[in-house]
């Protein structure tokens, strides 16, 4: 469903994302790992369009994304969400999810129904006429969530929408993700919570300085020496 | 504003739409005095051109300094039709909201194409508008410093009355759709995504918004209003100049109107026009100082922006007890 082909993105000097290659299967959640500034955000943003790439392809169900107005690629389905929530701050919460939902309809009753529909399957019932300013941590990320289902995306891309989280509201958001997944949305993330990237996910991609350092089934990758290397450093053992 | 949008309260602001309209009807034939109806006139022509930056500044979130630009294509272009070409400024009225459209146009795409926002496009439609009121001031065709006089020849065929009630009239019926444009934008998908662009248009792109076009559009859609605020100001005075059509003092009582009545609303540049006008004719029969009016107007908007940062719209707001809380989470 999206294949991503030696894509790289470099800032002056730095080279962010570094001749990443990834697939993603329909029906699948896939997840990116990796250590702090690894370029996760980064191939994201430009998944999404947010960044031109430097080189590289991005295909998405078969058609060439690379470079295209990231509007654009929203409207082909292909969602992304903020790790930093950016909600329409002064706009309630339905207000904002109902952005979302007028992708897919114009007229304001149709959207509405379907915003409170995407409101109910994430629990935020009681929270639609707040302003969005006001919502607490576990709230904003809903939102951010919420808005972006509300496109009827066939891709979601997550950008830790678990990070800040307190257990009892990790695991309400992981079967959320589930749900999310299993009524037909395709699912890439990326999370810092192992927890999470281990029951949701099917597949793993780990980055560590811009490049794809190890993927394969999630227990495959926790036992990866690369992996573990990238995470917490190499033993001094030869000193 | 865009957050009290629930389709309960449509059966309300229907009869408060319907009761303002009756009250702005009813005015001129309570207070028949030249004054009152001047008093009423300047109140409208304020509210529709300051709708106008509204649209785009208020609901939009693009900040302009440069709406006057839009209100001086729109006068020059009635004016220049109607001396140089014999043109009825009836057709004019419609020339002027293309002309008020096409500048705005201009304006919008080579600064949002150039990716500017906030202060940044703020200062760059100040800088327009300097350039329009320059090239205005040395050409022929724009009667150069000099400015355009139309000569005074009452009728109806020349948008020219004796009695000042038609002219009422005409600027009521161009606010009240000005305000029904608003009122839609409240309602509308357009409007909505524009209220997303307003508050984050990173944001807005990521659910599939093309931030560039809604802008371009909704300046558009602006300035087509205060084009035909140009034409109406053309005829009701007969004298346009370049001070006049690109004077930055319209400019700033487009956006004072709008901020002091509630930027975002649709009654906030009515209620912020009226309040104007009554400060600045009312100033000016107390003293001859030039300009106390906007002194007043000056404090007044310190006040404002300290105790009420939504506009007066507010107090209104306040005395509802429908609206929805809830911000204590």
């Amino acid at each position: 469903m999206l294949k991503v082909q030696g894509v790289s993105k470099s800032f002056g000097g730095l080279r962010a994302v570094d001749q990443v290659s990834l697939q993603v299967e329909q029906g699948q959640i896939a997840a990116l790992i990796g250590p702090n500034g690894a370029g996760k955000t980064t191939l994201f943003s430009a998944i999404a369009g947010f960044h031109k790439i430097d080189n590289g392809g991005i295909e998405f169900e078969g058609k060439p994304i690379a470079n295209v107005a990231p509007h654009k690629i929203a409207r082909h389905g292909l969602v992304r969400t903020f790790q930093i929530t950016q909600p329409f701050a002064r706009l309630s919460v339905i207000d904002n999810i109902i952005i979302g939902a007028y992708q897919r309809y114009s007229d304001y009753e149709h959207a509405r129904a379907h915003a409170e529909g995407v409101a109910e399957q994430l629990g935020m019932t009681k929270i639609l006429e707040q302003p969005s300013v006001s919502l607490t941590v576990v709230g904003r990320k809903k939102l951010e969530l919420a808005k972006a289902l509300a496109t009827s995306p066939k891709l979601l891309l997550l950008d830790e929408v678990m990070a800040g989280l307190n257990p009892s509201e990790l695991l309400e958001t992981i079967e959320i993700i589930q749900k999310i997944n299993k009524s037909g949305v395709t699912i890439l993330l990326t999370e810092h919570v192992m927890q999470a990237v281990m029951q949701l996910s099917s597949y793993v991609y780990v980055l560590s300085y811009g490049q794809v350092i190890a993927h394969g089934a999630p227990q495959e990758i926790v036992s990866n020496p690369k992996v573990v290397e990238a995470y917490l450093g190499r033993e001094i053992v030869d000193a | 504003m865009s957050q009290s949008r629930s389709g309960a309260s449509h059966s309300v602001t229907w009869k408060l739409h319907l009761a303002i309209l009756i009250c702005a009807l009813a005015y001129p034939f309570l207070f028949t005095s030249n004054f009152a109806i001047n008093l009423g006139v300047m109140a409208l022509f304020y509210a529709l051109i300051g709708q106008s930056w509204n649209l785009s500044g208020g609901f939009a979130g693009q900040l302009s300094f440069g709406h006057v630009g839009f209100f001086g294509f729109g006068a020059y272009a009635s004016t220049i039709l109607q001396l140089r070409y014999g043109v009825s400024p009836w057709l004019g009225l419609p020339a002027a909201a293309l002309a008020g459209a096409a500048s705005a146009g201009f304006v919008a795409i080579l600064s949002f194409r150039a990716g500017l926002k906030g202060s940044y496009f703020a200062l760059i439609t100040l800088a327009f508008v300097e350039v329009f009121k320059i090239i205005s001031n040395s050409v022929e065709f724009t009667g150069a410093g000099l400015g355009l006089l139309i000569p005074k020849k009452i009728g109806f065929e020349n948008f020219q009355f004796k009695d000042r009630l038609a002219f009422y009239l005409i600027i009521l019926i161009l606010t009240a759709l000005s305000v029904a444009t608003a009122e839609w934008l409240r309602r509308s998908r357009f409007g909505a995504r524009l209220a997303a662009i307003r508050e984050n248009e990173e944001a807005a792109q990521a659910l599939g918004i093309d931030v560039f076009t809604e802008k371009v559009k909704i300046m558009l859609l602006s300035g087509a209003v205060c084009g035909t605020g140009g034409c109406f100001f053309a005829q009701y005075f007969l004298y346009i100049d370049p001070s006049i059509a690109f004077g930055l003092d319209k400019s700033v009582e487009m956006l004072l109107v709008s901020m002091i009545g509630g930027q975002g609303t649709v009654y906030g540049p009515l209620l912020g026009s009226i309040l104007l006008a009554i400060l600045s004719e009312g100033t000016r029969s107390i003293s001859q100082v030039q300009g106390l009016s906007l002194v007043l107007y000056g404090g007044l908007l310190i006040v404002i922006i300290a105790f009420l940062p939504h506009g007066l719209i507010e107090l209104f707001k306040k005395i509802k007890p429908s609206q929805s809380r809830g911000t204590d989470a």
